[in-house]
């Protein structure tokens, strides 16, 4: 009984990669087709195509951005935040835009965006993002910056260091493995992005989910699988360097 | 000026929020005994973690490609021998079977997660002999000690996991019904359309809307505070 229910679980787990991946070779898989009749590499081919260069080469770009800047602001602005009595009560506005749901909330910046000639752009869609993911940042460094951090960092003024000596070799160093956590969760909230990403960027930034969606709307299954096994990809990448690596840094 | 669509709305993705939740910690509580040599296991324990690298949008994509009416379950039943008429609708479905079925796809392997970090942190193996040592069943040992352990310690969590849920977007906007429709999906709808009036009433939508996730966050860190004092 217990490795049915397991054998099940881990039937609809790999179910999505082991779909797409074969969606993506499929030669005109349609109904009431159970197997494709056949296989082709044209879809991977397609790849090679600027539009999709671009579509990639702007979700990692997104990414690896909001994630370094989120990443670094939210790293300052909580250890200040830290050190502050009134820190619950901004933890609170850190929370709302961590929970609002993404596209809503896209709405209620795009104004402000229109006005600013950012809507369309590249760099507007990563300031919405950074809107979005700073406050989770905080957030989760809010948590990193406990009493030990605090007495450390207090160690190191009596010491006789200065403020940039303990922020580069104190505080940094012992906090790389939350820096890392915190890049990688960053990374993947901004590369999932469809609702932000679709309402600032006006379609003309074109990340890989919004690629994906216009190709099911277009009823392009194959390169609409392509995309999604592009979009699964880094994830899976992270997952596992989190799984060999950080859990290991961060447990000992 | 908030018409009944926003209202149908507001409880839709409060219902579909609710019981994802529920039925997701529900099975989460049911299946972990069972599931947990496995989670325990190193080598086994990164397929848990498999289904938080899909993301909502692919997870709808996928569902799309699945339990429509020209998906891989109707080519299975016409396989079967059934006509593809008699497959039943599971894509913008009245019941909205299909969304639910993905958002709890979505939910359940992060709730099974976290159940598992607190049955570990709770010394929950030792509670339970000791319970089993004073003569309670196994099911009066997960229904009396176990499950309300587990539930107040990821208490925290499934509320914030409601309320991601009761905003969702993705895989509303591709599996649910445009009528009504999840509030994200309704308020989209609203801001997107050609017709002007609709902007203010997607505004009014969108304040109340803030108004109620501004109250859940601020219940949320209260109980947060009471528990720490």
């Amino acid at each position: 009984m217990r490795r049915f229910f397991f054998s099940s679980l881990l039937l609809m787990f790999l179910l999505p990669f082991a779909y797409f991946l074969a969606a993506s070779f499929a030669d005109q898989w349609r109904f009431p087709a159970l197997w494709p009749p056949g296989w082709t590499l044209q879809h991977w081919a397609a790849l090679g195509g600027a539009q999709w260069s671009q579509s990639a080469l702007q979700s990692l770009a997104l990414a690896a951005l909001v994630g370094a800047f989120a990443t670094a602001l939210g790293f300052w602005t909580a250890h200040g935040l830290s050190q502050s009595p009134q820190a619950r009560r901004w933890l609170l506005w850190a929370y709302f835009p961590y929970a609002f749901s993404p596209v809503i909330y896209a709405h209620g910046l795009k104004y402000f965006f229109n006005v600013a000639h950012l809507s369309g752009q590249f760099w507007g869609v990563l300031l919405a993002q950074l809107v979005l993911c700073y406050p989770f940042a905080v957030l989760l460094f809010y948590t990193h910056f406990d009493v030990r951090m605090r007495e450390m960092e207090a160690l190191s003024y009596t010491l006789g260091a200065g403020p940039r000596a303990v922020w580069r070799r104190v505080l940094i160093p012992v906090s790389r493995p939350a820096l890392l956590l915190c890049f990688f969760q960053i990374f993947l909230i901004s590369w999932f992005d469809y609702g932000l990403s679709s309402v600032i960027g006006l379609g003309q930034v074109r990340t890989l989910t919004v690629a994906v969606y216009q190709y099911i709307t277009e009823a392009n299954t194959g390169l609409a699988a392509v995309s999604a096994c592009l979009l699964c990809l880094p994830p899976l990448v992270l997952l596992w360097v989190n799984q060999a690596f950080l859990q290991k840094n961060l447990n000992t | 000026m908030l018409d009944g669509g926003f209202w149908r709305s507001l409880l839709l993705s409060g219902l579909m929020a609710f019981a994802v939740t529920a039925l997701s910690a529900g099975l989460a509580l049911r299946l972990l005994p069972v599931l947990l040599p496995w989670l325990d296991r190193k080598s086994w324990r990164f397929v848990f973690y498999l289904p938080l690298a899909v993301p909502p949008l692919i997870a709808g994509v996928l569902s799309l490609q699945w339990l429509g009416n020209s998906g891989m379950l109707a080519r299975l039943a016409v396989a079967m021998g059934l006509s593809e008429n008699n497959f039943p609708v599971l894509i913008n479905d009245p019941a909205q079977i299909g969304l639910g079925f993905t958002l709890f796809m979505l939910t359940f392997p992060f709730t099974l997660l976290v159940i598992r970090n607190h049955h570990e942190g709770a010394r929950l193996t030792q509670l339970s002999d000791l319970a089993a040592t004073l003569g309670a069943s196994p099911a009066q040992i997960r229904r009396k000690v176990q499950a309300p352990i587990l539930l107040r310690r990821a208490a925290p969590t499934l509320f914030l996991s409601a309320v991601f849920l009761f905003g969702a977007f993705e895989a509303p906007m591709l599996l649910g019904r445009q009528y009504p429709a999840m509030i994200s999906v309704y308020i989209n709808q609203k801001f997107s359309r050609f017709n002007l009036d609709d902007v203010p009433l997607a505004y009014a939508a969108t304040v109340v809307y803030a108004l109620l996730l501004l109250a859940a966050l601020a219940f949320f860190l209260h109980r947060k505070k009471q528990e720490e004092s």
